[in-house]
């Protein structure tokens, strides 16, 4: 009938929407009426819960498009979808009653409140997706706005959970986003349809489950979870263990209705299930922190629904009981965590601490408080005839099944069992806490507002209801959800052996033993060593990251200053290893790698003492020159001419000899005035000796022997002779010089370079061209040219 | 008629407040008036050519028979609508911006000539017309680029020119070989059927147009000037350098690569991956950079040349879908960049930050601006349902329709690096200072209300991305004209 189709459609246009609208209600009334405003959420709840049931009640499936965003946002309502999608409004209604007791004194109650209506509404907007990209529209809204839960209290540890949560949350939406469009291009549409087998689904269907896995505490991508909802305030606790992270779990149920995965998946996904189990169990069982502990259950706990989910997708077609029971744990999981949430959160509140150490004496200070915490206790821990012992036995058949039909997965049954008594254990652990004696310092007792105890009690009650009727919530949500009649398959799902009833009393038994044995061994004060965790790998990644960005940065800056003289430090290197002939390989290496080590400094000062030798060398010219009577002043010139050029030539041999020494060798070198005397002398001789009879082979013997004596070693054989002056030359050098670093000019070059008017102009414009804005542009009109003439020629 | 007039209406504007030089007020009101006037002009231009088929008007005529025509089709009128839709609040921004400053009408005059210019570039028929607008903004811009007469202004003007210049020679070496080749400019969908079978010619027109335009569009290595010009010049109009005038070389790339060339001759001569790989380089190593730059507008700079990569890279992979991201891409980052830096812009005159480690506490002292700011960075990460997921979704979606591997590896490294570089903006503006608390130093003036406008803008066209006359639809009719459908 149209109507009913037109009111199907309305109720899930009002689902998505109303808690966005009461937000918005919620945001303006909260200025003026502050307690009108926390009415008006609990009504905003109460509603979108009344209207989650009505959408229960109507028969057949709605679908509404709404041309929004790219083309169309699609919802839909089908059974699996509402199945979440009432727990989480049953939850939501919970915690928004609780928050009217627990955020009374709170300044930023309404933040709170508002935030928790948005994310309500992004997180039923998941659930009712009608394709996948309306889900993941709303997987990615609803993810990043949890970010506000997380930092609500602004402290320091909520804002480090804070960034571990978005960091994660961004690139599990990333992998998701990669995931939904490889899906596309396999299948060729969005809906939520089986897709074809291929290359591209199976990559596909990684990626998703990689997006998924990280929303869902997957072990390997769980590493934000016990920060993020310790850090987050009590209700917003509730909220992101009970209800957010069952998107995760909801998205992996339906990548696997739709994708025909191969066996590696299952595999995958029931060892990580399995590791998820186990991790969560020991890690909650060494914690003092009360939400802590919470959280890690929270893991351990969908590690259960993972690997339900993992041994359906192994089983195939028989698969049904597999998912059957995940779905079922994902139901009781909200209502007995949220449960525990609040009640924990409460008492941490009277207490005034979350250490477990702390939370002494709470049965008599809240006892109703304690009773339903006590309730929600063994529901988690699966005692009959709570809720949770339906779904874990139904896991537990799950993986027997598994493990009868292949032997090589006996381990998984063992897994669940050591996985079952870690969870008794903890919770026998915090439960004893909370009766052991108070501490001296407890806060004085304040009532309770009542509000809190309906909240958590309403919680109980759903608890205690659904484990009384295990039939009714089988039968009217998950067998639909996974589209088989009840019929064919009610009774194998619900059938309770014996061994089945008492093995959770057992299972509570050995609990005991172990909760005892971890407080003797002291597990709470062991740490594992930092890098076995995947926390670890992940942050030292992220640092990783960020250390090559900065060095990028310093590089591009450096590039940007440095222009040409950065690319052709290697020509010098080049030249220095000739110089040497490639002998001290150690230094060359040394010079090549650290341009700013101390052997920098060792070049300054012997640059410095070359020039103080030059000097000498041309004072002691001028007055010889004027010495000599009769001399012309060409003469003169030509004298000075040659001084410096020797001097400057015996300077930079010096250099190269004294670099081989030590370093603080070498700094006495370059410091000494009785090496720069004698060197300017031995200068002037060769120059005289030069300027009257020309160049000589005596002279260039002299000149090592003086080195020698300088330099305290064997004398090293002058590579060549002292490059003549000539035009060609120089001009051979100047062409060189103009490649090689002006500040280096202590690189065995031809001395006749510190002269040439036309060098120095060169090397001065060279210095302009090297800063703003050539060096960049050069360097790219260069390279594109070559690629023009490259591609003209291809 | 209406496309002359509305490219020559921000023209005369400019004219008159350069000529008569109005009191501030009137000032104000006139340039306010005439962008809005221009921007509804450009919408109707774009219901036009939603519906109606590509019409041409000639304007004059240069050299017989190249003239000055214009003409509105579907990416014509999505330019045309963005730029002209952005310099809205670019100008309530400057208005704000300026107050009583020196030499503001002289600003204001060629900042309206270069939406005339722009306007120009978008509703050309022809190689020629495209070319004489994007010179003449090109040119003219750099007054801009110099307004505050620092010596930081100076210099990041002058290495501007020293690249744009040879760019454009360049582009105008390409235009005449392309004339010489196929004796005609016209912009045909398909290409130009008589582009002879001379291919080594045929590449160097090719490699000029994309050196000459791919300077504007911030091509890797052609990115130089990008990041110094953006902190030198004044913030309303850093917001258009971001946000259009990267756009305009991109625009410009897709009109010679689809309209002069084809994509059948494209590749015939292989000559793609020429363009891909320095557009896939510009991505990551201006995302890596963006991640280690303190300074706000510098790091911005670098986020837009990464952005306009994707689009570039995009447009290199000849595909329909991919073209169509690519366009909403672009039109949607202009937004979102042109908010930023209005944000940013009053951040740094009201509060005097100019650095990300100076932003803490930021949230107190200016909150609107602080939130907008966020709202901001998170659509430009591509958090739906704002307008960046949308670019986001078409890009990597029609890279994989493209069947390029890589190019979905680059995007999705880019999009990972946008997040690393603008979480810590983020982060530091909603850390809370530490005590004493500053007080708040938000005002309620232009660059406040510019940045409203263009978050509301990105909110709308993320929200109603697929209603018609939105840019979504523009760009999908675009990309199907363009490959040669419709």
């Amino acid at each position: 009938m149209p109507d009913s189709v037109r009111l199907g459609e309305a109720l899930l246009i009002a689902l998505v929407l109303w808690p966005l609208v009461a937000a918005l209600a919620v945001a303006l009334l909260a200025a003026s009426n502050r307690r009108g405003a926390s009415a008006l959420s609990v009504v905003g709840t109460g509603a979108t819960l009344l209207l989650a049931f009505a959408l229960f009640a109507f028969d057949g499936t709605a679908t509404v498009r709404i041309p929004a965003l790219l083309s169309v946002l699609e919802l839909r309502a089908d059974p699996a979808g509402l199945l979440f999608a009432l727990v989480a409004a049953m939850v939501w209604f919970a915690v928004s009653v609780y928050s009217l007791g627990y955020l009374r004194d709170n300044p930023a109650a309404d933040r709170l409140r508002v935030t928790s209506l948005v994310v309500l509404s992004g997180n039923l907007g998941v659930f009712v997706a009608g394709d996948w990209l309306s889900l993941l529209v709303f997987f990615e809204a609803f993810g990043l706005t949890g970010l506000l839960f997380v930092v609500h209290s602004g402290d320091a540890a909520a804002r480090r959970a804070g960034v571990k949560y978005f960091w994660m949350t961004l690139l599990g939406g990333v992998a998701l986003l990669a995931g939904i469009a490889l899906l596309q291009q396999a299948a060729g549409t969005l809906a939520l349809a089986p897709v074809p087998d291929g290359e591209a689904a199976r990559w596909a269907l990684l990626l998703m489950l990689v997006g998924f896995g990280v929303k869902a505490g997957m072990f390997g991508l769980h590493i934000w979870l016990p920060d993020a909802h310790s850090a987050a305030p009590a209700p917003a606790s509730a909220l992101l263990s009970g209800v957010m992270i069952k998107a995760g779990a909801y998205g992996i149920f339906r990548c696997f209705e739709n994708f025909s995965a191969d066996a590696g998946f299952g595999v995958a996904l029931l060892c990580l299930g399995l590791a998820g189990m186990l991790v969560g169990a020991v890690a909650a069982l060494a914690q003092r922190h009360a939400k802590r502990l919470l959280a890690w259950s929270s893991i351990s706990q969908m590690g259960f629904i993972l690997a339900a989910f993992g041994a359906a997708a192994l089983a195939g077609p028989d698969g049904v009981s597999g998912r059957a029971a995940g779905l079922l744990h994902a139901f009781n999981h909200a209502l007995f965590k949220s449960a525990l949430f609040l009640a924990v959160g409460a008492l941490v509140h009277a207490a005034g601490s979350a250490n477990l150490d702390r939370l002494g004496g709470m049965h008599r200070r809240a006892p109703l408080l304690f009773v339903l915490l006590l309730v929600a206790a063994a529901g988690i821990v699966g005692l009959p005839p709570l809720n949770g012992f339906a779904s874990k036995t139904m896991i537990h058949h799950a993986l027997a099944d598994l493990a009868t039909r292949n032997e090589a997965f006996a381990v998984v049954e063992w897994g669940y069992y050591a996985a079952s008594v870690g969870t008794a254990a903890m919770f026998v652990r915090l439960v004893q806490r909370l009766c052991a004696q108070p501490p001296a310092d407890a806060p004085a007792t304040s009532r309770m507002p009542v509000s809190m105890s309906l909240a958590v009690g309403m919680l109980a009650g759903l608890i205690v209801v659904a484990g009384l009727m295990p039939g009714l919530l089988t039968e009217s949500l998950v067998l639909p959800a996974l589209g088989v009649s009840a019929a064919a398959h009610d009774l194998d799902l619900l059938h309770h052996s014996l061994a089945d009833r008492i093995s959770p009393f057992v299972i509570l038994l050995i609990g005991l033993a172990v909760a005892r044995l971890a407080d003797r061994f002291g597990l709470a004060d062991r740490r594992p060593p930092a890098w076995l965790g995947v926390d670890g790998a992940f942050c030292g990644i992220g640092r990783a990251v960020l250390r090559a960005c900065d060095r990028a940065a310093r590089t591009a800056g450096q590039l940007r200053r440095g222009g040409l003289r950065r690319g052709v430090d290697t020509v010098a290197l080049l030249r220095r290893g000739l110089a040497t002939n490639w002998t001290d390989s150690a230094r060359i290496a040394a010079l090549g790698a650290g341009m700013r080590l101390p052997h920098d400094r060792v070049y300054r000062h012997l640059d410095q003492q070359r020039d103080r030798i030059i000097r000498h060398a041309l004072v002691l010219a001028g007055r010889h020159g004027a010495s000599v009577p009769g001399s012309r002043r060409a003469q003169i010139e030509r004298l000075l001419d040659a001084t410096r050029h020797y001097a400057g030539w015996l300077g930079t041999r010096l250099i190269s000899g004294a670099v081989a020494l030590d370093i603080e060798d070498a700094l006495r070198l370059a410091h000494s005035d009785e090496c720069c005397r004698h060197l300017a002398e031995q200068a002037l001789a060769m120059a005289v000796t030069d300027v009257e009879s020309g160049h000589e082979e005596r002279a260039m013997a002299l000149a090592d022997d003086a080195l020698a004596a300088v330099l305290g070693t064997g004398a090293e054989p002058s590579f060549g002779v002292v490059p003549a002056r000539r035009g060609l030359h120089e001009m051979q050098s100047v062409l060189f010089h103009l490649i090689v670093d002006p500040m280096r000019r202590h690189w065995p070059v031809s001395e006749s370079l510190a002269r040439g008017a036309f060098a120095s102009q060169m090397r001065g414009s060279l210095h302009r061209l090297a800063r703003d804005p050539g060096a960049g542009l050069a360097f790219a009109c260069v390279l594109l040219l070559v690629l023009t003439v490259l591609l003209i020629r291809a | 008629m209406l496309v002359p007039i509305t490219v020559l209406l921000p023209v005369t504007a400019a004219v008159w407040i350069a000529a008569f030089g109005p009191g501030r007020r009137a000032a104000a009101v006139v340039s306010i008036a005439v962008t809005v006037a221009t921007c509804m002009g450009c919408a109707v231009l774009a219901a036009v050519a939603t519906f109606a088929p590509p019409s041409s008007i000639e304007l004059t005529e240069l050299v017989p028979p190249i003239g000055l025509v214009l003409r509105v089709d579907a990416l014509g009128a999505l330019f045309g609508l963005t730029v002209s839709l952005l310099y809205v609040p670019a100008t309530l921004h400057a208005v704000g911006w300026l107050g009583n400053g020196p030499r503001r009408c002289a600003f204001l005059a060629v900042f309206l000539f270069c939406l005339g210019a722009m306007l120009l570039v978008a509703y050309a028929a022809n190689l020629v017309t495209l070319l004489v607008g994007y010179e003449l903004f090109s040119l003219v811009s750099v007054l801009l680029i110099i307004h505050r007469r620092t010596r930081r202004a100076f210099r990041a003007g002058f290495k501007y020119l020293v690249y744009v210049i040879p760019g454009g020679a360049l582009a105008l070496v390409g235009t005449v070989i392309v004339f010489f080749v196929a004796d005609s400019v016209v912009f045909t969908p398909g290409g130009l059927t008589a582009m002879g079978q001379d291919d080594a010619t045929l590449r160097l027109a090719w490699a000029c147009l994309m050196f000459g335009f791919g300077v504007k569009a911030a091509l890797f290595p052609l990115h130089g000037w990008v990041p110094d010009a953006h902190p030198a010049a004044p913030p309303p109009f850093s917001a258009i350098l971001s946000g259009v005038m990267v756009a305009t070389g991109v625009f410009a790339i897709v009109r010679v690569l689809y309209e002069i060339f084809g994509p059948v001759r494209l590749e015939a001569l292989a000559v793609m991956p020429w363009l891909a790989v320095p557009a896939a380089i510009g991505v990551v190593v201006a995302g890596l950079l963006a991640v280690g730059e303190d300074e706000l507008k510098r790091r911005l700079a670098y986020s837009t040349i990464s952005q306009v990569g994707y689009a570039t890279l995009a447009i290199s992979l000849l595909e329909p879908g991919a073209l169509t991201g690519a366009l909403v891409h672009l039109a949607n980052h202009a937004f979102i960049k042109g908010g930023l830096f209005f944000a940013v812009g009053a951040v740094a005159v009201h509060a005097g930050v100019h650095r990300v480690s100076e932003l803490r506490g930021m949230g107190r002292r200016m909150p609107v601006t602080a939130t907008l700011m966020t709202l901001l960075a998170l659509a430009l990460i591509g958090l739906p349902p704002l307008s960046g997921f949308i670019g986001k979704w078409l890009l990597v979606s029609g890279a994989l329709q493209a069947g390029s591997g890589s190019a979905l590896v680059v995007l999705l490294i880019g999009s990972v690096l946008a997040a690393l570089y603008l979480w810590p903006v983020m982060r530091e503006t909603w850390t809370p200072p530490p005590k004493p608390a500053p007080e708040r130093c938000e005002r309620r003036d232009g660059m406040l209300l510019a940045a409203l406008l263009t978050g509301a803008l990105v909110v709308l066209f993320g929200l109603g991305a697929a209603l018609t006359g939105f840019p979504l639809a523009l760009a999908g009719r675009a990309a199907r004209l363009l490959a040669g459908g419709d």
